[in-house]
C-alpha cells in the first residue's frame, strides 16, 4: 500500500508542477520579493520590515492561490478526462487516491514555496547577517496554513465543480481571515439562538488569522511556545478533519 | 460457492433518478463467468455494458443486487486484486511515457518493487507497445494508446481481464493484432470479460456470449447455442457446365466459380431441385451443408425479438 500511495503522489506531483498557474505565482512572488529586498528607498530598519512584510505576504498569497487553483479542479478533471478509471480499478481504497492527490499537489506547491522562502531568508541574511528563529516559525506556519487551505479545497471539490470550489474556498478563506474580531464582536451583541449560531459558525470556520506571525516577525515580538503548539495542533486537526470528510464524501460519489 | 466464479452477478440493477423521473439503465442482471473463460458482453450503444462494468469495478453503486469478483464483494478494494481493466476510451497523463505509466500502475497493482521492471517490459511486449514505450503518451496515435491501455491492464499479471471495447476505433490491422493478443492471453488461462461491438471477433475468441439489450440480459451461452440453423444450404459441385451454371443462378443466390468448383447458396425449398439438376447434368456434388447463423445474425434476431421498451417504460 505505501508503494501505491507514493506512486499516486508522484503522479499528482508531476502533474501539478507542470501547471502554469504555479509557475506564474512563484515567478511573480520572487520578482516582488527581490524588488522589495534590493531596491533601497528607506533606511535599513524600514527596509528589513518591508522585506519581511512583503516576503510573508507573497509566500502566503502565492501558496494559497496555487493550492486552490491546483486542487479545485483536480478531482473534477480526473473524472471528466477519465484518467481516474484505470487508477480506481486497482485494489486501492478511494480515500488513498484522494489523499495522494492532495499530498502530491501540496508537495508541488511546497516546492515553489520553498524557493520563495529560501529567497526571503537569503534577503534577510543579506540585510541582517542573521535569520531569527521567528522567521523560520512564521514560514513554517504559512506552510501549515496552505495545507489547511488545500484540505478545504479538496473537501469542497468532492461536492462542487472547479469554479464553485475555488470561489467557495476563497470566500471561506477570506471569512476565516476576518472572522476573529468581527464574529466575536457579533456574538457578544446577540443572545440565545442567534448567539449560538454565530458562535458555532465561528468555531466551524477555519481561523486563518491564527497561523499568521507576520506582524510578530516584522515588529520583532515574541510568541509563546505554548501558543505555537496550540495553533500547530489546530491546523493539523482541522486539515485532517477536512481530508477525512473528503474521503467520506468521495467514497459515496459516483465516478 | 462463489469462489469458483471469476465474476458472479446477482440481480444487479441500477436506477438513475432525477426530480421528475427515474431511468433503469441495468435491470436485474444475473450471470456467472467461470475462471479461465472468455466471455463476450454484447449490446448496442446504451445497452448497459459499460454501466455493468462500472458497477463491477465499484465506480458506481448498484441500486439493487450484488456482484463478486473471485468471491469478494465488488465494493471491497481487494476484489480488484486480480483484475486488469482496460477502459473504453483510455486517457492517461499525456506527459508520461508508457514505461513510466506502467511502472506507476505496477505499484498500484501491488507488484513488488524488484519485479516492476520485468513486469513492465513483459506487459509492453505482450501488448506490442514496446517499440514506442519511450515516447510521451500525448504523442501516440489512438491505436498505440489502446495498446498502452492493454499493457496497463496486464502489468499486474491479473487473472481477470475486464476489457471495455478494446478494439474500438482501431484500424483492421490493429484489430487483428489486438485479437491475437487476446488469443494468447486466453491460451495462458486468463479469464477475459470482453465488451465489444465487433461480433465477428467475439465469435472467434469467446467461449460464451452474453447479449444485453436495454439493460436486460436477453441471452447467455456458447456461440453455438445462440446461433441457429438457417434454411439456407451451401452447395459445392464440380463438373458444372455453363448451361447448368446458368440454371443454378436462377435457383440459387451467391453462385460463384472457384477453380473447378461451383459454390452456391440455396433455400431449403430449392435443395431437391438443385440436386436433381446437378445429377441430371452428371455434375459431381461435393458437399451439401445446412448453413448456421453468424453471431451477428443471431444477435440481431435476439435483439429484434425482444419486447420493445420505450424510454417511458424504462422510466416507469
Amino acid at each position: 500500500m505505501p508503494r501505491a500511495f507514493f506512486a499516486l503522489v508522484k503522479l499528482s506531483f508531476l502533474e501539478a508542477v507542470r501547471r502554469q498557474i504555479l509557475h506564474v505565482m512563484v515567478l511573480l512572488s520572487l520578482v516582488v520579493m527581490t524588488i522589495a529586498g534590493t531596491v533601497s528607498f528607506f533606511d535599513l530598519g524600514v527596509q528589513v520590515k518591508i522585506v519581511k512584510d512583503t516576503g510573508m505576504v507573497m509566500l502566503l498569497l502565492a501558496g494559497s492561490l496555487s493550492v486552490v487553483f491546483l486542487l479545485s479542479g483536480a478531482l473534477f478533471h480526473d473524472i471528466e478526462q477519465r484518467t481516474i478509471y484505470p487508477v480506481l480499478a486497482r485494489p486501492i481504497p478511494r480515500g488513498l487516491y484522494l489523499v495522494a492527490r492532495y499530498t502530491g499537489a501540496l508537495a508541488a506547491v511546497y516546492a515553489g514555496m520553498t524557493l520563495m522562502a529560501t529567497t526571503l531568508i537569503a534577503l534577510l541574511w543579506v540585510h541582517l547577517h542573521y535569520v531569527s528563529g521567528l522567521a523560520v516559525v512564521a514560514i513554517a506556519f504559512t506552510y501549515l496554513e496552505v495545507a489547511l487551505v488545500g484540505a478545504l479545497t479538496v473537501l469542497l471539490s468532492t461536492f462542487f465543480a472547479p469554479a464553485m470550489t475555488a470561489t467557495l474556498t476563497l470566500f471561506l478563506y477570506l471569512l476565516g481571515s476576518l472572522k476573529m474580531g468581527y464574529l466575536h464582536h457579533l456574538a457578544e451583541r446577540n443572545v440565545g439562538f442567534a448567539r449560538w449560531v454565530i458562535t458555532t459558525t465561528s468555531a466551524a470556520l477555519p481561523n486563518m488569522e491564527a497561523f499568521r506571525f507576520k506582524d510578530a516577525l516584522v515588529h520583532d515580538l515574541t510568541v509563546p511556545v505554548s501558543y505555537l503548539l496550540l495553533v500547530g495542533v489546530y491546523g493539523i486537526c482541522y486539515s485532517a478533519a477536512c481530508v477525512a470528510l473528503s474521503i467520506w464524501s468521495f467514497g459515496r460519489r459516483e465516478v | 460457492m462463489q469462489t469458483r466464479h471469476a465474476i458472479q452477478i446477482e440481480g444487479l440493477t441500477i436506477v438513475y433518478t432525477s426530480r421528475k423521473q427515474s431511468y433503469t439503465a441495468v435491470h436485474d442482471l444475473s450471470l456467472q463467468v467461470t475462471d479461465g473463460e472468455t466471455v463476450g458482453f454484447l449490446g448496442a450503444n446504451g445497452a448497459g455494458k459499460t454501466t455493468t462494468i462500472k458497477m463491477l469495478l465499484h465506480f458506481i453503486t448498484p441500486t439493487r443486487g450484488r456482484a463478486w469478483l473471485y468471491g469478494v464483494p465488488c465494493e471491497q478494494p481487494r476484489a480488484r486484486q486480480k483484475v486488469g481493466y482496460m477502459p473504453e476510451q483510455p486517457y492517461f497523463p499525456r506527459y508520461l511515457t508508457p514505461r513510466e505509466l506502467l511502472a506507476a500502475h505496477a505499484a498500484l497493482a501491488g507488484v513488488p518493487a524488484h519485479e516492476t521492471k520485468y513486469r513492465v517490459e513483459l506487459a509492453l511486449e505482450l501488448a506490442r507497445a514496446d517499440h514506442f514505450a519511450h515516447r510521451p503518451i500525448g504523442k501516440l496515435s489512438k491505436g498505440m494508446t489502446q495498446r498502452v491501455a492493454l499493457a496497463q491492464a496486464l502489468v499486474g499479471n491479473p487473472q481477470l481481464l475486464i476489457l471495455d471495447e478494446p478494439a474500438s476505433g482501431l484500424d483492421p490491422v490493429s484489430r487483428v493484432e489486438m485479437r491475437n493478443v487476446l488469443q494468447v492471453l486466453k491460451e495462458q488461462g486468463k479469464t477475459i470479460f470482453l465488451s465489444s461491438h465487433h461480433l465477428g471477433e467475439v465469435e472467434l475468441i469467446c467461449d460464451r456470449v452474453a447479449i444485453i439489450h436495454q439493460g436486460r440480459l436477453l441471452a447467455f451461452g456458447a456461440p453455438d447455442e445462440l446461433t441457429q440453423q438457417t434454411d439456407r444450404y451451401v452447395i459445392i459441385a464440380e463438373k458444372v457446365n455453363a448451361d447448368v451454371e446458368r440454371t443454378l443462378r436462377s435457383l440459387c443466390s451467391n453462385v460463384r466459380r472457384d477453380g473447378f468448383q461451383v459454390v452456391a447458396v440455396t433455400h431449403q425449398e430449392q435443395v431437391y431441385e438443385v440436386t436433381h439438376l446437378l445429377a441430371k447434368a452428371q455434375a459431381h456434388l461435393i458437399s451439401l451443408v445446412q448453413q448456421r447463423e453468424t453471431l451477428e445474425e443471431a444477435f440481431l434476431r435476439i435483439v429484434q425479438s425482444a419486447p420493445v421498451t420505450t424510454f417511458a417504460d424504462k422510466a416507469a
